[in-house]
């Protein structure tokens, strides 16, 4: 509880400094706007922002369970196929020297201005974190606990239900925690290059009318959908990794 | 005879010219404990790892014959009659007492009772503790509860007490020998800890430094034998640091 007056205290006070700032010099107000006008802008303009926020969230959040999904399968055939594992895993590292954000144009092309081609933007670019930490989760799991599964003659999906997914569970939250902020920034990035409705297309209006009451709107709420994301691990790992913690 | 190996010989792929055993063999029988000792790098736990089947792995070099109830080892090992503890206990971090302690049963598809286990070692009232509150001690005891609790037939030992003090150590050493009584089970212990083996042993071999039987007894309240083996050890100790400052 200390911890959080603290933090909200600091918060307080940036909030003050920037109004002051922002009501005080003009120069500042053209940049960063301040939290007065903000709130104005917002309470003007909230449905169509509410809607652009939920846009963006839902694109984020769709492409973070799919990259979820599509890390656990495929790990889930490594388990079953562990050559498969040490041929993919260069695999994955070099793509990573490709900077993912410059498939967005292709995803555009490929799926279109609407939701799909930022939801794989945001897939894609969350898909890493998630897979190399549950390989690193995986290959910390203590070799005695390996031999022991099997001289117990252990089955793969007992291995796969009771060791390695619960053992590999606080690098797998730490992948999901690293993907989570990076699914919204792969959505946003993805809506700059085109699209009807979201936060991502709201920065870019932004900048081209220069306007700093939608820009840092825009910014705020895309930072609580980060926040939101955040939270939505951290719930998961309550859940699930209560005996690390 | 119930275990029985026979000219075991093994030496790792990645440094076949360093041969870890040499012409190996003993037996035992059954409800047995055979202790081996030797200093480290002798291949005590590799003898274990061979008849766990955990070794040899692909590409290791390794010739001889371990037989299990006059059947080939394999067929033993399949039947899970098997039971190994590490130095490490080897526990889930995620799972209590009880869960780790059913481990091997849920792997069996057994659902059997394990109170009596957990009477005999004691743990009956930290069941529901993770692994993570209890001591170095208790931890040894849940892998020990663990190792009985399919009633295994034959128990391999990896130094499973070296972490632990002095009162530790004899309440398990008391414990293990009520278990082994109880389920009738052959023991193969490996330690460096010559009083442990003199304790717990039935028969007693020593491994020297180029992985050959330098000692064997089969009587272990043989007059003078903790002296003998610390000779044998410390001697052969002194040879291989010799052998190391030549090559």
């Amino acid at each position: 509880m200390k911890k959080f007056l603290k933090y909200t205290f600091l918060v307080v006070i940036l909030v003050v400094i920037w109004q002051y700032f922002g009501s005080t010099d003009s120069t500042v107000r053209l940049y960063i706007s301040s939290p007065t006008l903000v709130v104005d802008y917002f309470m003007g303009n909230y449905a169509g922002l509410l809607e652009a926020t939920l846009t963006t969230f839902t694109e984020a959040f769709l492409g973070l369970i799919i990259a979820t999904l599509f890390s656990f399968i495929v790990m889930i055939i490594c388990f079953y196929r562990p050559k498969f594992l040490e041929f993919i895993l260069p695999i994955m590292v070099t793509s990573q020297v490709i900077p993912i954000i410059v498939l967005a144009p292709f995803f555009i092309i490929l799926f279109g201005i609407g939701l799909t081609s930022k939801i794989a933007m945001a897939a894609v670019i969350s898909f890493f974190p998630i897979f190399v930490n549950f390989v690193h989760g995986y290959k910390s799991i203590p070799k005695n606990i390996h031999e022991l599964m099997f001289i117990y003659r252990a089955p793969i999906i007992f291995k796969i239900k009771h060791i390695y997914f619960p053992l590999a569970m606080p690098s797998i939250m730490a992948g999901l925690k690293i993907s989570a902020t990076l699914a919204v920034i792969g959505a946003i990035v993805a809506e700059f290059t085109g699209a009807k409705i979201g936060i991502g297309k709201n920065l870019f209006v932004s900048s081209i009318r220069l306007d700093p009451d939608l820009m840092m709107t825009s910014l705020i709420l895309a930072s609580l959908i980060g926040i939101v994301m955040y939270g939505i691990v951290k719930l998961l790992e309550k859940q699930y990794g209560s005996w690390y913690q | 005879m119930f275990l029985e190996a026979s000219n075991l010989n093994f030496s790792f792929w990645d440094n076949k010219s360093k041969q870890i055993l040499k012409g190996v063999s003993f037996s035992i029988e059954k409800g047995e404990t055979l202790v081996i000792v030797g200093s480290s790098g002798s291949g005590k736990s590799t003898i274990l790892r061979l008849i766990s089947g955990i070794l040899p792995e692909k590409n290791d070099s390794f010739s001889g014959e371990i037989k299990i109830n006059n059947e080939k080892l394999n067929k033993f090992l399949d039947s899970g009659k098997l039971s190994f503890m590490f130095q490490q206990p080897a526990l889930l971090p995620n799972y209590s007492v009880k869960e780790n302690i059913e481990i091997p049963l849920k792997i069996k598809n057994e659902d059997r009772g394990i109170e009596k286990v957990l009477e005999t070692v004691g743990l009956e009232q930290y069941q529901n503790y993770l692994p993570k509150q209890l001591s170095g001690g208790m931890r040894t005891r849940v892998a020990l509860a663990r190792s009985f609790v399919t009633k295994p037939e034959l128990l391999l030992l990896d130094e499973p007490f070296s972490a632990l003090d002095v009162a530790w150590k004899d309440a398990l050493y008391h414990e293990l020998k009520q278990l082994v009584n109880k389920f009738n089970t052959t023991v193969i212990l490996v330690t460096h800890d010559i009083e442990e083996a003199l304790k717990l042993g039935d028969k007693i071999i020593c491994l020297g430094i180029n992985g050959n039987i330098i000692l064997e007894k089969n009587n272990i309240n043989e007059e003078n034998l903790f002296s003998m083996l610390e000779e044998k050890i410390i001697e052969n100790h002194k040879l291989r640091k010799e052998y190391e400052k030549i090559s």
